[in-house]
């Protein structure tokens, strides 16, 4: 299999020094190439100054690559390195190596670094030479693909262009071959030209996919897992959990923010199977469980989560609610690649509120007074002035999204990698620059800026080194400096300011800017944002792992083992400099003898007026507001044996590991925070093929945390998993023209999860009685500090001895199909019953004294099911135009069984049989005609004062009385229990085109857009004019009832008339390319250069039309996930 | 061969995972259960946990609905006291839930009295311990009453429930008891207490702590709640009206808890508790606060609510909560000018309630119904408007009330105003008016966010004397205070005499607490006042005499919810409610006086909802009337 086998390339071995060196150099390299300055050029040009006397020619090459950096490659068998020579030169390279060789059959060719030795034999009968170019279907040249002359020893590699030049026999086959791509074989015919095109070989059964603690071949998977291509997440936005649904079947997500630092995804993996644990997935990054949103696309080599039991039961008591594996990339044996990304974006919010005019809001609040049978509050003369525009500053109109949002900004991404290497170490080294600025105008009132900033560097090196032909050791380095930038106060509070002040509340700004608006108990929105102080906050995250893996076969053909260990380190600390400058309004300085206010003095001045000269709240300047840093590390220890054999027909495959971690918060206070957490356990696997045909396979975790009591800590969770390729059979064989693999899977098995969530406010160490200081505090003694003063101390929790894990039984039933045409599909149908779930057992009444602290139990269960899965078109349709389409599809409907809580009265209540994530609320039928519909209809005096315009609720109970009693559950769930995706990559020639098309359906949210939460208070959404309840237009179906003030309860309490349907399709992403032609790359020595323009979230279309569905705000004041236009260039030396 | 080392490695490390040693991680030496009462500094941290929850009293956003009812209006919107006027709760959504907090409250004072016998510490003396036991008992006691006091007849739980016992407790549930055996358990607790208690008014370690007065006060208090109509006979004396159809209240086999039948005797038990209470706290030292050198009449009155601490000089703190600061009722009374919240709204129909200087009620005073408009007077260059209704009142008007352009009260009782007579003035800047006019400083238009008056009116009975607009001040929350006793045996006695047939009228256990009350403010005795205007003090004048006497004396201080119902007059509650018209100007129709708002009212009012959720989780729990 391996190409090295048949082509045993001996390769020197640099000592450490020279590893050391190589280093330094590809960190000079880095330097360089992005000045465009080609590496090897650098070297030629270095004299070699050799004196050596009755030396081997071994000891001499030796001394070259010491010298020189190069690395010479040559096979044992045909060069004689043992032969003793003399020699004293100073030359450059070729001069040396002229001199070196000079009389004997061996003949050199430099490619790049690297030196390849070859015997130089005469033109033999029939020779010819052939030259040509090795390209990849992209037209990218391939540097370093190995060209064999089939049936010999015989080779040579393409350099830097992907050129070679090989002399062979005329009628002589060759073969390409490059890690990673397809070989293939060529009969040269006569030809003294041949191009080509190697095919990438991630296609095919042979495919190797990775799975819990490795990989196995792909045709071998009886799990059920899905992966995406990592070109796909390469999305121009900060994290790729945005990045993730609709590309993969399996995975419902909701992103509910597009602040910059805070705008990842919640993902879950067939939807949601618990009610109180951790409901999302355990991501592991290189096998240690890490966070997702920090890792840069362009490190990623793989992506591949996993569904069922039979995937995740090797992690047993964490991986019941699926797995995310995440593989960085590692170098490869050739020429260092060097490939540059750089991207600028331009960034603006989806869709804002869009809120009414100054005199709008003023006339709309007079109507929610009368109303509400009180006095209007603004006076004709001051609604005429404000729509005249008088004077700014005392009758103001102030949009607050426009004046303080800007319509878009900039951000920039930039990433560096280089990757390469020889047979005994390849590297992969990558820097990573991202820099997103925020959606607010700066204003710069002060010298600081008030915008959000957000900055990321990642930088990664992962090398590996082949010790010994049997051994390799790999270390993995990643770092990641996050410096951020917000306004002092966070955008939820900005946009609740926003949400608060009517237009006609502030000016923007005073005419004495160094004045800020505002009233004793209102702050303007301006001051809230631009001069509100900052916070920088700046988080660094080191990971690390190495890890030794040692082929045993010389005890046990098949058998290797492996040994990983990583610590991670963790620290954030934020800067706040606060201020909360004095509030001003203009006051006039007195009125003219009409009652007209005088507003300019003789200077020509304002009266700005201090509106609390008494308190001394306020800071007009910056205060440092304490913090302490957060900091966490944590450590990682895993070994294992592998087994994996093949007999004739059978397969066999093995693992044996044994893992442990542990993580530290010395930052923590408190007794029960600042205990590591730690867990350990042994894992085990074994499969059986026979014959490509019948699959089956064991696997098992065995392991625990210290979150439980002993004998409570250590679970076993095993899955069983059988698989059968009809397409193998005999029988089958007519369906071959058609169906080119059919596959089915079914498993089995129990998984844990130990993230239980909290109960009475404990989430950790459940099972401990909880004695601690608490309450309000009481004092005695005539002094206030007598005996017995201070908090009390009581049982804050109480714990339950046999408190555990979740334990997920998962069924799964998949199907694989690849037709011949290129059509692949892959559904899995599933079911999952999440039992032992812990909740807090809310079933026992208050009487008992433990109110705010009930004892928990694992009594919740919940079930789940439903069916995920994909279809592909991959087709190369000529060499011009390759298509590649995939569509996924995920359904999953989940229901709570058994919560630990008492039979509400009404059934219909319980929230048993009911989905997780559906609420409770009232069935609206219209609006009140008139008082006479009041009158008659069931009393709602629960719900407070009704007038005709409010809404009007359905008696479920039909008692007379609208009271809680008639809530019954309405709508979805809250998480949308269908995603579904298509997306599409099309090459022609130098063009390249993709897409996806992202949806979720079933799905439900509130949106209340309520105006005039108090006199004065209260934004209103343009779109309340014309879909109102009015005196005069009384329309009893309008979206928006009578305009209110105050609470407005009866109206704006949980009811049909404000879910809305939350279902979407977006236009996720949009990408066109274009290729350089490589006639002029290779002119300036460029590999590949790539134009692109792409746009993330660019269209959605949605039954719900306020503002954005998919982060089912309640009003749409909250940062808004965001559109981003990118233009990029990816350049590849 | 070295690779036997990595396979060495290797089995060396799968050998670790037989040590589960690595995941005991929490520390023994932590506080637990088993080492709380091991010494006296962390048993007395128990007893301290269960007092925590007695300050109840004053948290009048959720927890005690006795501040507002119809005396108060209070603003905003989400707090309780406003659900509770438009009527938005119910037993899903209940007010004033109290429910869990005073049960929880209860299992620890339990578990303390379970617990205080281990203590072995050389450093508890027998006399503590009993003493701890004595106030364990109280509080038990206590938040049982309060629980009584918004819910009526409770389930009576007396022990620690755990384990199996709560498994069958939870499976077979847990009755309500009927009035008179909760109130006999209750006054079995208060008895306990007393038995064990001391009885110190300032032993300075002591102070704050309940004593042996305070469970004789809460028994005379329970006493007399027992004997009032609510609890006894269930009829109106004033209006007849026989509730006992209305708010009927069966246990889970349908038996009636509470009382149709009157007994007579419930009023002579509630006199005897009330003197006997009354020796207590005379022997303790506690008395009627008469006023000392510097606080004399009104200024007596006065100080009982603004000395931050309690306690010694104010012999009248039998229990008390201590020392609060501006952050709560004061901040919630000021006007906005003064940087205060601004939404403690005496109601008109409570200022109606405050006699006349000269002793009558205002109902009664032919001068105060026919008072209109102002009387208008220069004062420090400023011209001020006295609305004449607010003319010659009782001095106790001016020390609760802030009405607008108050100015002095002791200008308007004529009295000499040479001390600090501002209710809130700063001597050193310029005096600051309440002017809560639609454009004044403190008015609807100056208002911040949703604080502002609803009818002009304002609360200041916490505020003292010498606050200013920065510094608010603190106060103290009288839970029992010495006064009432007197108030309660007034009214006991009434009424045993009435259902006895016995002429109140010669009646000194009636009279002679009612003249020192009076007398403490400078009032006119009752008989004096009413034989002056010639008004017979018939039976029924007589009592509402009494109840209008009580509800202006312990204005404010959380009875008045309760006192509504025990009399069963709660219905007052509902309806208009009246103050003056915030949106307009001094000349333009501010002084009319308006219905500010409706209020929602059904009987089922008389007792909080019991939370749905007990009902639903305790088989045999039974809802109030009318939920």
């Amino acid at each position: 299999m391996k190409k090295s086998k048949r082509f045993k390339w001996e390769c020197r071995i640099p000592s450490v020094s020279k590893f050391l060196r190589i280093m330094r150099l590809t960190s000079l390299l880095l330097v360089l190439s992005t000045l465009g300055v080609l590496a090897n050029k650098t070297y030629s040009q270095s004299n070699i100054s050799l004196t050596m006397e009755n030396t081997t020619v071994k000891a001499v090459l030796v001394e070259i690559e010491n010298q020189s950096g190069y690395n010479f490659m040559y096979s044992g068998n045909i060069i004689d390195v043992k032969r003793k020579i003399s020699i004293d030169i100073i030359g450059d390279i070729n001069s040396v190596l002229k001199s070196l060789f000079a009389g004997t059959d061996i003949n050199y060719t430099i490619n790049d670094r690297i030196i390849l030795l070859s015997r130089d034999r005469d033109f033999q009968q029939g020779e010819i030479i052939v030259k040509g170019k090795v390209t990849d279907v992209t037209d990218h040249t391939l540097p370093g693909v190995t060209i064999l002359l089939k049936g010999t020893n015989n080779g040579t590699i393409t350099d830097a262009y992907g050129s070679y030049t090989f002399k062979v026999p005329a009628d002589a086959s060759l073969v390409f071959s490059f890690i990673g791509m397809k070989s293939q074989e060529i009969a040269v015919e006569g030809r003294t030209s041949i191009d080509v095109v190697l095919e990438e070989e991630s296609k095919g059964l042979d495919e190797v996919v990775i799975v819990g603690y490795g990989t196995q071949k792909k045709g071998s998977v009886i799990g059920s897992v899905d992966r995406i291509e990592p070109a796909q997440l390469k999305q121009p936005t900060r994290t790729i959990s945005t990045s993730l649904a609709g590309r993969l079947a399996g995975v419902i997500s909701v992103q509910s923010s597009g602040e910059p630092g805070y705008d990842g995804a919640t993902f879950w993996i067939r939807g949601v199977n618990t009610f109180t644990g951790s409901q999302t997935p355990l991501v592991l990054v290189d096998g240690i469980e890490r966070n997702l949103d920090n890792v840069d696309p362009e490190e990623i080599a793989d992506f591949t989560i996993l569904k069922d039991a039979t995937a995740t039961a090797v992690y047993g008591v964490r991986g019941a609610n699926g797995v995310v594996l995440i593989t960085t990339k590692k170098g490869t044996v050739s020429a260092p690649k060097i490939n540059l990304k750089i991207e600028t974006g331009l960034t603006s919010p989806i869709d804002l509120p869009d809120f009414v005019d100054g005199p709008t809001y003023m006339i709309l609040q007079n109507e929610a007074l009368l109303n509400e049978g009180q006095t209007p509050v603004y006076s004709q003369s001051r609604i005429d002035n404000t729509i005249a525009g008088t004077d700014p500053y005392y009758y103001p109109n102030v949009n607050w999204m426009d004046a303080l949002m800007k319509d878009y900004n900039v951000s920039q991404r930039v990433n560096l990698n280089i990757s390469g290497g020889s047979e005994r170490v390849q590297y992969f080294i990558s820097g990573s620059f991202l820099k997103q600025d925020g959606m607010y105008k700066s204003f710069k009132v002060y010298n600081y800026d008030n915008n959000i900033n957000y900055k990321r560097y990642n930088f990664r090196s992962n090398v590996d080194v082949n010790l010994t032909k049997t051994t390799l050791m790999s270390l993995n380095l990643s770092s990641i400096l996050t410096d951020g930038h917000t306004p002092g106060h966070g955008s939820e509070s900005i946009f609740g300011v926003i949400l608060k002040s009517p237009p006609t509340a502030f000016p923007l700004q005073l005419p004495d800017k160094t004045k800020q608006p505002g009233t004793e108990g209102l702050v303007s929105p301006f001051s809230w944002l631009a001069a509100s102080g900052y916070n920088d906050y700046y988080r660094t995250l080191n990971q690390s792992n190495i890890s030794a893996l040692q082929d045993l076969s010389f005890i046990v053909q098949g058998l290797k083992a492996k040994v990983t260990f990583s610590y991670d380190t963790y620290t954030s600390a934020n800067v706040a400099m606060l201020m909360n400058p004095r509030r001003y309004m203009i006051v006039p300085w007195g009125y003219d003898e009409d009652g007209n206010p005088i507003l300019k003095n003789e200077d020509g001045e304002y009266n700005h007026v201090d509106q609390n000269p008494s308190s001394d709240a306020y800071d007009d300047y910056l205060v440092r507001s304490a913090s302490s840093p957060y900091t966490d590390r944590s450590v990682y220890l895993e070994g294992s044996l592998i087994y994996n054999r093949t007999f004739n027909k059978h397969d066999f495959g093995g693992l044996l590991l044994f893992n442990r971690s542990n993580t530290v918060f010395p930052s923590s206070s408190g007794v029960y925070e600042s205990v590591p957490k730690r867990y350990q356990g042994v894992t085990g696997r074994t499969s059986y093929t026979y014959d490509k045909k019948y699959f089956i396979e064991f696997n098992c975790g065995y392991n625990g945390s210290e979150n439980f009591a002993k004998g409570h800590r250590y679970g076993f969770f095993p899955a069983l998993a059988i698989g059968w390729v009809p397409t193998e059979e005999n029988f089958m064989a007519s369906l071959k023209p058609v169906i080119d693999y059919m596959k089915i899977r079914l498993s089995y098995g129990k998984v844990g999860n130990d993230q239980i969530g909290s109960v009475s406010g404990v989430s950790r160490f459940a099972y401990l009685t909880r004695v601690e200081a608490s309450g309000r505090g009481v004092s005695f003694g005539t002094d206030g500090n007598g005996y017995g003063s201070g908090t009390g101390v009581n049982i804050t929790y109480f714990g339950s001895d046999d408190a555990s894990w979740e334990t997920a039984n998962k069924a799964d039933l998949g199907l694989e199909l690849n037709f011949k045409n290129g059509i692949g599909l892959q559904t899995d149908l599933f079911y999952e019953k999440r039992t032992d779930i812990w909740t807090g057992l809310s079933k026992i009444a208050d009487i008992f004294g433990l109110a705010g602290k009930i004892p928990g139990g694992n009594v919740g269960e919940m079930e789940n099911k439903g069916i995920d899965g994909f279809i592909s078109y991959l087709k190369r349709i000529n060499n011009d135009l390759s298509v590649n389409v995939k569509g996924t599809f995920t359904f999953a409907k989940n229901k709570v069984k058994a919560n630990g809580a008492e039979t509400p009265e009404k059934e219909y209540q319980s929230q048993i049989s009911q989905p997780y994530g559906r609420s409770l609320g009232y069935v609206a039928e219209h609006l009140f005609v008139d008082q006479a519909e009041i009158d008659n209809c069931p009393d709602q005096s629960y719900l407070g004062t009704v007038h005709p315009g409010d809404i009007k609720y359905k008696d479920i109970d039909k008692n007379g009385v609208i009271d809680a009693f008639d809530r019954i559950y309405i709508g979805h769930p809250n998480i949308p229990e269908m995603t579904y995706g298509l997306g599409a990559n099309v090459n022609y020639k130098d063009f390249d085109f993709s897409f996806l098309f992202q949806g979720a359906a079933r799905v439900s949210f509130y949106a209340k857009p309520q105006a005039f939460t108090d006199v004065q208070l209260g934004n209103v959404w343009a779109f309340t004019v014309d879909n109102r309840w009015t005196k005069e237009n009384q329309n009893i179906y309008a979206d928006i009832p009578r305009l209110g003030v105050g609470s407005q309860n009866n109206n704006f309490v949980n009811s049909t008339h404000w879910l809305r349907d939350g279902s979407y399709l977006r236009l996720k992403q949009l990408e066109v390319g274009y290729s350089l032609p490589k006639k002029i790359l290779n002119a300036v020595h460029i590999l590949g250069a790539r134009f692109y323009v792409n746009g993330v979230n660019l269209f959605t279309w949605s039954p719900f039309k306020w503002w954005d569905p998919e982060a089912q705000s309640i009003n749409g004041m909250q940062y808004p996930p965001q559109k981003v236009i990118n233009m990029g260039l990816e350049v590849k030396f | 061969m070295k690779m036997h080392k990595y396979l060495l490695l290797t089995g060396l490390l799968l050998s670790f995972a037989a040590c589960s040693d690595y995941l005991d991680q929490v520390p023994e030496e932590k506080l637990s259960e088993e080492a709380l009462f091991k010494s006296k500094d962390d048993a007395v941290s128990v007893l301290t946990q269960a007092y925590e929850s007695f300050e109840t009293i004053h948290r009048w956003h959720y927890e005690t609905p006795g501040f507002a009812a119809d005396a108060l209006d209070i603003i905003w919107n989400n707090y309780d006291p406003y659900r509770k006027d438009v009527g938005e709760f119910g037993p899903s959504t209940p007010i004033y839930s109290i429910w869990g907090k005073c049960f929880a409250a209860i299992r620890t004072c339990t578990y303390f009295l379970d617990r205080i016998n281990e203590c072995q510490d050389v450093k508890l003396d027998e006399q503590t311990r009993e003493w701890w036991k004595g106030e364990a008992y109280f509080l038990k006691a206590y938040y049982n009453y309060l629980m009584f006091s918004q819910y009526g007849p409770l389930p009576i739980i007396d022990k620690v429930y755990q384990g199996d016992e709560l498994a069958s407790a939870m499976e077979e549930g847990i009755a309500r008891a009927s009035v008179d055996e909760t109130v006999n358990y209750i006054d079995s607790l208060c008895v306990e207490a007393m038995n064990r208690l001391d009885n110190p008014y300032a032993l300075p370690e002591r102070v704050g702590r309940a004593n042996k007065s305070a469970a004789a006060f809460l028994r005379a208090r329970l006493a007399l709640y027992a004997a009032s109509p609510l609890y006894n006979g269930m009829v109106n004396p004033t209006t007849a009206k026989n509730y006992s159809g209305i708010l009927s209240l069966k246990n889970d086999k349908g038996e009636e808890l509470m009382n149709s039948e009157f007994s007579a005797e419930k009023w002579g038990k509630a006199l005897d508790y009330t003197e006997a209470a009354i020796t207590i706290a005379q022997a303790g030292g506690f008395n009627f606060f008469m006023g000392d050198a510097t606080y004399t009449g009104a200024k007596a009155y006065k100080r009982l609510f603004t000395y931050p601490l309690g306690g010694e000089p104010n012999k009248e703190c039998i229990f008390f909560k201590r020392n609060l600061t501006t952050s709560d009722i004061i901040q919630h009374c000021l006007p906005t000018n003064w940087g205060s919240w601004t939404g403690f709204c005496p109601t008109l129909e409570h200022l109606g309630e405050y006699f006349m200087a000269n002793g009558l009620m205002t109902g009664d005073d032919a001068n105060y119904q026919n008072a209109t408009g102002f009387t208008t007077y220069q004062k420090d260059g400023y011209t001020i408007h006295l609305y004449n209704k607010f003319k010659m009142r009782d001095p106790r008007f001016y020390t609760n009330i802030l009405f607008p352009e108050q100015y002095s009260y002791a200008v308007l009782f004529g009295e000499n105003e040479s001390y600090d007579t501002k209710w809130g003035g700063d001597a050193d800047k310029s005096r600051i008016f309440y002017l809560p006019y639609v454009d004044g400083p403190a008015g609807y238009n100056s208002k911040t966010g949703r604080n502002f008056s609803s009818n002009g009116i304002l609360c200041l009975k916490y505020v003292a004397y010498n606050a200013t607009a920065a510094s608010h001040g603190a106060y103290t929350i009288n839970i029992f205070r010495y006064t009432e006793l007197l108030l309660n045996q007034m009214e006991a006695a009434f009424e045993y005499d009435v259902a006895k047939g016995i002429d109140p009228l010669t009646d000194n256990k009636i009279f002679d607490p009612w003249n020192m009350i009076r007398d403490r403010i400078g009032m006119q005795h009752v008989k004096d006042a009413y034989a002056n205007a010639g008004i017979p003090l018939t039976i029924d004048k007589l009592r509402t005499l009494i109840h209008t006497e009580r509800r202006v004396e312990l204005a404010f201080e959380g009875h008045r919810f309760h006192d509504n119902r025990r009399w069963l007059d709660a219905e007052r509650e509902g309806g208009d409610k009246h103050g003056f018209d915030i949106m307009k100007n001094f000349d333009d129709g501010f002084w009319n006086e308006i219905a500010f708002e409706t209020r929602y009212w059904d009987d089922k009012v008389y007792f909080m909802p019991i939370p749905q959720w007990e009902i639903d989780k305790n088989p045999k729990m039974t809802q109030n009337p009318r939920y």
